[in-house]
C-alpha cells in the first residue's frame, strides 16, 4: 500500500515506525530536522512542506496515495490538509484530531474523511480498560464486546496461585481460553505440558464474565471496584480520559499546577472537582485525602513526574497507579517498578491506525508486548484450508483461536472444535506472522 | 498619524467630546417631547386643560432642537466615553420635561422640587409620589404620568437607537449604562434591530395586557375597569412603575384584574431577551433559565413567608392571606409598587420581608429596578465558592449560570456592585433621617430606611405617612431633593454616574 503521511512528531512518527516495513511510505512535514530523524532511521520518502499545501502534496505523489493519514498536531491543519488530500486524490482518508467536537461531526457524516481517530479518545478509552478490570494489565474489546482479551501478571500471593502449575491441571472457565503465557522477553504458544511460572504474563480471550472470574482468581489483594479517581495532569489528554470516566459515574478529581489549565478542567467538565496544586505536595495530597482514591492516573507533560507521583500516591494507598508516559522505551520500566499500567499515547494511536491498514476483513485488533504480539479478530474465507480442521491438530502455525464468532454465538473453543465458512476469529499471533495468517485464513 | 493624536494629553484639557454629549441629549429631548401628544389627546377627550401639555412640547422640540444645533456637533460622535455623561445628562433632561405639565398644571406638586420628583419618579419607574391628593388631578395630568413610566420602563436611550438609529460607536455603550442588569444581552448582530425587537415584546405584552384589562372591565363592570385605567394601569405594570391613577392604587380594582396584573408584573420583572425568545417559537427559554427559576423561587417563597404572617396575625382565610402576600411580594419585588392593601399596618414581620424584597429586584435585563436576582446569584455563588475554599485551598471553582462558566470579573462586578448599592443606600437613609431631623419632621429610623430603599430601588412606597396609600408630599424639600438623586442614580445602576465623579473620566 502506498501511504502518505503528514506530520512528523510525536505521532507521525510512531505511525511510520509502525508501518514502515509492509508499506510504501512518504513522509511531508514543515520541520526538515523531523523529516531527518525519521529518514535516517527508516526506508520511507521524506518531503519537506506545507502538510496542507497543494504543491507540497503534489511532490509526495499524492494522486497515487492509497491512504492519507493526516497526523499534525493541530486539528485544523488536519482537516484542512484532509480536504486538499481528498480532492487530489482517490484513497481513503485518515484524520488525527485531539478535539470531540471534530470527531463527533465526523461521526454525524458532516467531515468528508474516511476515518477520523483521537489520540486523547483511544488513550481515554486504554485507561478505562485498565482500571475497569482490576488487576488486568491490559484488556480490549472484540466482538461488540462478547469477547476480551485480557492480561494478567501471575503472583504467588493471588487469591488462587498457580505458580508451578502446569497449564492442563488449571480449571479453565468454559467461557475461556489461555492464549498466552509471556515470559520475560518470550511469548509462549502454551501447551498442557508448560508450567507457569511467578512473574509470568498469561494472556486470556474469554467472555466478560469469565474474565471476571480469572481476575477474582488472579488478582493481588482483596480487588474492589474502582469508584474515585484522581487525574494528575489536565491537559487535553486528562481532561479526555476525566470526560470518559465521569461519564461512566466514576467520582473524579483533576490535579493540576498550571492555573490556566485547572480552570479550563474545572469550566469544561462539571461533574469533576478540579485542583490547582502541585501533585508532588504531600501536604497537599494528604489534606484532600488523595490516598483514599482508588485509583491514580498521571497524564502530565513529564514522563518522570508521572512516574515520581504514581509511587508517591501507591505510597499513600491508592491502589492503581495509571501512567500515560509520553517515551513507549518507558513502559516496560515504569511496570516493573511499580506502575500498574504505563501506557503510551503513540503506541495506542499507531494501533488505531495501523487497524487501518490492515485486511478490510480484519474487524478487531489489538497489540500486546509493544507490538511484538497481535490480536485480531478476522473473517474467514470459505475457501480457507483451515476450515474443518479441528484444532487439537494445530492448524495454525505460531497462532491460537482464542474465540469463534459464529452469528450470535461466541464459541471459545476445545481441541474437538474447528472453523467453519462464515465464522469470525479472534486469533492471536506473534506480528511478523500476520500477514501470512491473513492468507491462510 | 497626525501629531495631535500622539502628543501626551495636556494637564487640565478636557476629554470628553461635550459638543456630542449635548448633541444626544438635545436629539432625544426633541423626539421625547412628542409624547406630550398622548396627553393632548386625553385632554380633548376629557376637556382638561391643553396649555400645561401644549407649552412643553413647543418649547422641548425647540430646546432640543438649538441644543442640538448649538453643540455642532452629531449625536453619531458619541463614543464610550460620552456614553456615561449622555445617559446621566438625558435622564435628567427628560425629568425636565416630564416635570413641565405638572408646574404648569398648578396642581399641589407645581412647586419646582416637587413636579422634578414626581417626573423623575415616572421616567425611572419607580412611583414613588408626592401628590397628596390623586384626585385633585386631570384625567390627563395621571395619564401623562402614568405614561412617563411607560417610556422609562424599556428605557429612553433603547427608544432613541430603536426609533432614530442613532447608533454611532458609542451606542453598545449606551445601552450598557442604560440596561438594567451586567450585561446588556445582543439579540441580534445589530444593535437596532436589538432595540427593534425589545420594544415590539414590550410594546405585544402591553398591548395583550391592555386588551386583557379592558375586556374584563367590560365583561363584569364591577372590576372598575375601563378603557383609561386599563391602559394607564398597563403602562405602570410593563414598566414596573407602579402608578395609579386611583388614590386606592389596586385595590380599587376586582381579583381577576389584580390577578392579571399580578401575572404581569412577574412577566416584566423577568429578562425580556426570555419573552423575545419565547415569542420566537422557544417555548422552554423561561423555565430553563437559571435566573429565572432564583426568580420564581424567591416570590414564592417570600409569599409563602408573608402569608404566615398574615395567617397569625390577621383573620384572613388562606386564600387571602397567600394572595394578598403574594400581590404585595410581587409588586414590591419587581420594583413596581401597587398597593392592594395598605401593607404599612401589617405585622412587623411581612413589612421586613417586603423591606429585604426591596433589594432584590427582578431580573436582569427587565424594567425592574434595585440589585437584580443575577447579581445575587452571583454574589452568592462566589461566596458559596469562598467557604468552600477554606476547606479546600486548592480547589478550582468556577461559578456557573446557566451551565457556562461565569467570567471572574463578572463576579467580582457583581459584589462590588452590591457593596456599592448598600452603602449608597446608607448614605441616602442617614441624609434623609438627618434633613428630617433638622427639620423636627417626625419619622423613624424605618421609615427613612424605606423610603431610600423605595427610591433608589425604583420600588416606590415608603411606610408611615408615606405609605401605599399615602405619599412623600410632607417630606423636607431637601429630602426629596436626596430621593430624586437616588431614583436616577438607582436606575442607571450607579456606576455611570460614579464614573462622572471621577477626575480620570473628564481629564483623562
Amino acid at each position: 500500500m502506498r501511504i502518505l503521511v503528514i506530520g512528523a512528531g510525536r505521532v507521525g512518527a510512531s505511525v511510520v515506525a509502525a508501518l514502515h516495513a509492509q508499506h510504501d511510505v512518504t513522509v511531508i512535514d514543515v520541520d526538515g530536522e523531523h523529516l531527518n530523524t525519521i529518514g535516517a532511521r527508516y526506508d520511507v520518502l521524506t518531503v519537506v512542506g506545507n502538510g496542507t499545501s497543494r504543491a507540497a502534496m503534489q511532490s509526495a505523489g499524492i494522486a497515487s496515495q492509497d491512504l492519507v493519514i493526516a497526523a499534525t498536531d493541530r486539528d485544523e491543519i488536519n482537516i484542512v490538509a484532509a480536504l486538499q488530500a481528498r480532492a487530489l486524490c482517490k484513497g481513503r482518508i485518515l484524520v488525527r484530531t485531539s478535539s470531540a467536537e471534530y470527531l463527533s461531526a465526523w461521526r454525524a457524516g458532516e467531515l468528508p474523511v474516511d476515518v477520523m481517530i483521537s489520540a486523547e479518545n483511544e488513550i481515554a478509552q486504554a485507561v478505562s480498560r485498565a482500571i475497569g478490570m482490576p488487576g488486568a494489565l491490559q484488556t480490549d474489546m472484540f466482538a461488540d464486546g462478547r469477547a476480551e482479551m485480557v492480561e494478567f501478571e501471575v503472583h504467588a500471593d493471588a487469591a488462587e496461585n498457580i505458580v508451578g502449575r502446569r497449564i492442563a491441571e488449571l480449571r479453565v472457565p468454559d467461557e475461556s481460553v489461555i492464549a498466552s503465557l509471556i515470559r520475560a522477553d518470550r511469548v509462549l504458544i502454551p501447551g498442557g505440558n508448560d508450567v507457569v511460572e511467578e512473574g509470568d504474563r498469561i494472556v486470556l480471550i474469554a467472555s466478560p464474565a469469565a474474565s471476571r472470574e480469572w481476575a477474582l482468581r488472579l488478582a493481588r489483594r482483596d480487588v474492589e471496584d474502582i469508584k474515585e479517581v484522581v487525574i494528575v495532569g489536565g491537559g487535553t489528554t486528562g481532561r479526555t480520559i476525566a470526560r470518559t470516566l465521569c461519564g461512566q459515574g466514576l467520582r473524579v478529581r483533576i490535579i493540576d499546577a498550571d492555573e490556566a489549565v485547572a480552570r479550563i478542567c474545572a469550566e469544561e467538565i462539571a461533574q469533576a472537582d478540579v485542583f490547582c496544586a502541585d501533585a508532588t505536595d504531600s501536604g497537599f495530597l494528604q489534606r484532600e485525602n488523595v490516598g483514599r482514591a482508588d485509583a491514580v492516573i498521571c497524564c502530565t507533560e513529564r514522563d518522570e513526574r508521572d512516574l515520581l507521583i504514581s509511587l508517591l500516591a501507591k505510597s499513600l494507598g491508592v491502589r492503581v497507579a495509571v501512567a500515560v508516559v509520553g517515551d513507549p522505551d518507558y513502559v516496560p520500566i515504569f511496570e516493573r517498578v511499580g506502575v500498574d499500567h504505563a501506557l503510551n499515547q503513540r503506541l495506542v494511536v499507531a494501533e488505531e491506525i495501523v487497524r487501518f491498514t490492515h485486511d478490510p476483513r480484519t474487524r478487531g485488533f489489538a497489540m500486546l508486548e509493544n507490538d511484538r504480539v497481535e490480536v485480531l479478530e478476522l473473517e474467514i474465507r470459505p475457501t480457507s484450508e483451515v476450515i474443518g480442521r479441528p484444532f487439537r491438530d494445530r492448524p495454525l502455525e505460531g497462532a491460537i483461536v482464542g474465540a469463534i464468532v459464529r452469528g450470535p454465538q461466541v464459541i471459545f473453543p476445545r481441541g474437538n472444535d474447528a472453523l467453519q465458512a462464515g465464522d469470525s476469529a479472534i486469533i492471536l499471533a506473534e506480528a511478523h506472522r500476520e500477514q501470512g495468517l491473513e492468507r491462510t485464513l | 498619524m497626525s501629531a495631535a493624536a500622539v502628543a501626551p494629553p495636556r494637564p487640565g484639557r478636557l476629554r470628553v467630546d461635550l459638543g456630542a454629549t449635548l448633541s444626544l441629549v438635545g436629539l432625544i429631548v426633541k423626539w421625547l417631547s412628542l409624547a406630550l401628544v398622548a396627553p393632548i389627546v386625553v385632554a380633548l377627550i376629557y376637556g382638561d386643560s391643553l396649555r400645561p401639555f401644549l407649552i412643553p412640547l413647543v418649547v422641548g422640540i425647540a430646546a432640543g432642537f438649538t441644543v442640538e444645533r448649538l453643540a455642532g456637533r452629531r449625536a453619531n460622535d458619541v463614543g464610550v466615553r460620552e456614553a456615561f455623561a449622555g445617559v446621566a445628562l438625558t435622564w435628567l433632561a427628560a425629568a425636565l420635561l416630564g416635570a413641565a405639565p405638572y408646574m404648569l398644571d398648578g396642581g399641589d406638586i407645581r412647586a419646582p422640587v416637587d413636579a422634578y420628583f414626581e417626573a423623575m419618579s415616572g421616567f425611572t419607574t419607580t412611583g414613588a409620589s408626592v401628590m397628596g391628593d390623586i384626585a385633585s388631578h386631570s384625567e390627563a395630568i395621571l395619564f401623562w404620568r402614568s405614561l412617563t413610566q411607560w417610556l422609562g420602563g424599556m428605557g429612553i436611550i433603547v427608544l432613541a437607537i430603536a426609533v432614530l438609529n442613532q447608533s454611532g460607536p458609542g451606542g453598545k455603550a449606551l445601552l450598557q449604562q442604560e440596561a438594567p442588569g451586567p450585561d446588556a444581552e445582543k439579540l441580534t448582530p445589530r444593535l437596532r434591530d436589538t432595540a427593534i425587537r425589545l420594544w415590539l415584546v414590550y410594546v405585544g405584552l402591553s398591548a395583550a395586557l391592555a386588551a386583557a384589562l379592558w375586556v374584563v372591565g367590560l365583561i363584569d363592570p364591577g372590576q372598575g375597569m375601563d378603557l383609561y385605567n386599563a391602559i394607564a394601569h398597563t403602562f405602570t405594570t410593563m414598566s414596573t412603575g407602579g402608578f395609579s391613577p386611583e388614590p386606592r392604587s389596586m385595590e380599587s380594582f376586582g381579583w381577576v384584574s389584580q390577578l392579571l396584573v399580578a401575572v404581569f408584573m412577574v412577566i416584566a420583572g423577568a429578562n425580556f431577551a426570555l419573552w423575545y425568545r419565547t415569542a420566537r417559537g422557544d417555548l422552554r427559554a423561561a423555565p430553563r433559565d437559571g435566573e429565572f427559576r432564583w426568580y420564581v423561587g424567591i416570590l414564592a417563597t417570600l409569599s409563602i413567608l408573608v402569608a404566615i404572617a398574615l395567617l397569625a396575625t390577621t383573620d384572613a382565610g388562606w386564600i387571602s392571606a397567600f394572595g394578598q402576600a403574594a400581590f404585595q411580594v410581587i409588586t414590591i419585588m419587581t420594583t413596581t409598587g401597587f398597593a392592594s392593601q395598605d401593607f404599612a399596618v401589617w405585622a412587623p414581620f411581612a413589612l421586613l420581608i417586603l423591606f429585604a424584597a426591596m433589594f432584590i429586584g427582578g431580573c436582569a435585563g427587565s424594567t425592574s429596578g434595585s440589585i437584580k436576582v443575577l447579581r445575587i446569584r452571583l454574589a452568592l455563588g462566589s461566596a458559596r465558592r469562598d467557604i468552600e475554599t477554606a476547606v479546600h485551598p486548592e480547589a478550582v471553582l468556577p461559578v456557573r449560570q446557566n451551565g457556562r462558566p461565569v467570567r471572574e470579573a463578572a463576579l467580582q462586578g457583581a459584589t462590588a456592585f452590591i457593596g456599592l448599592y448598600l452603602v449608597t443606600f446608607a448614605v441616602g437613609a442617614a441624609a434623609i433621617l438627618l434633613i428630617a431631623t433638622l427639620h423636627g419632621f417626625a419619622i423613624g429610623a424605618f421609615d427613612a430606611m424605606v423610603a431610600a430603599a423605595t427610591t433608589i430601588g425604583n420600588v416606590g412606597p415608603g411606610v408611615g405617612e408615606a405609605g401605599p396609600m399615602g405619599s412623600f408630599a410632607a417630606y423636607p424639600w431637601e429630602a426629596k431633593v436626596v430621593m430624586t438623586f437616588l431614583m436616577w442614580i438607582g436606575r442607571l445602576e450607579l456606576i455611570p454616574i460614579l464614573v462622572l465623579a471621577t477626575r480620570a473620566y473628564w481629564l483623562r
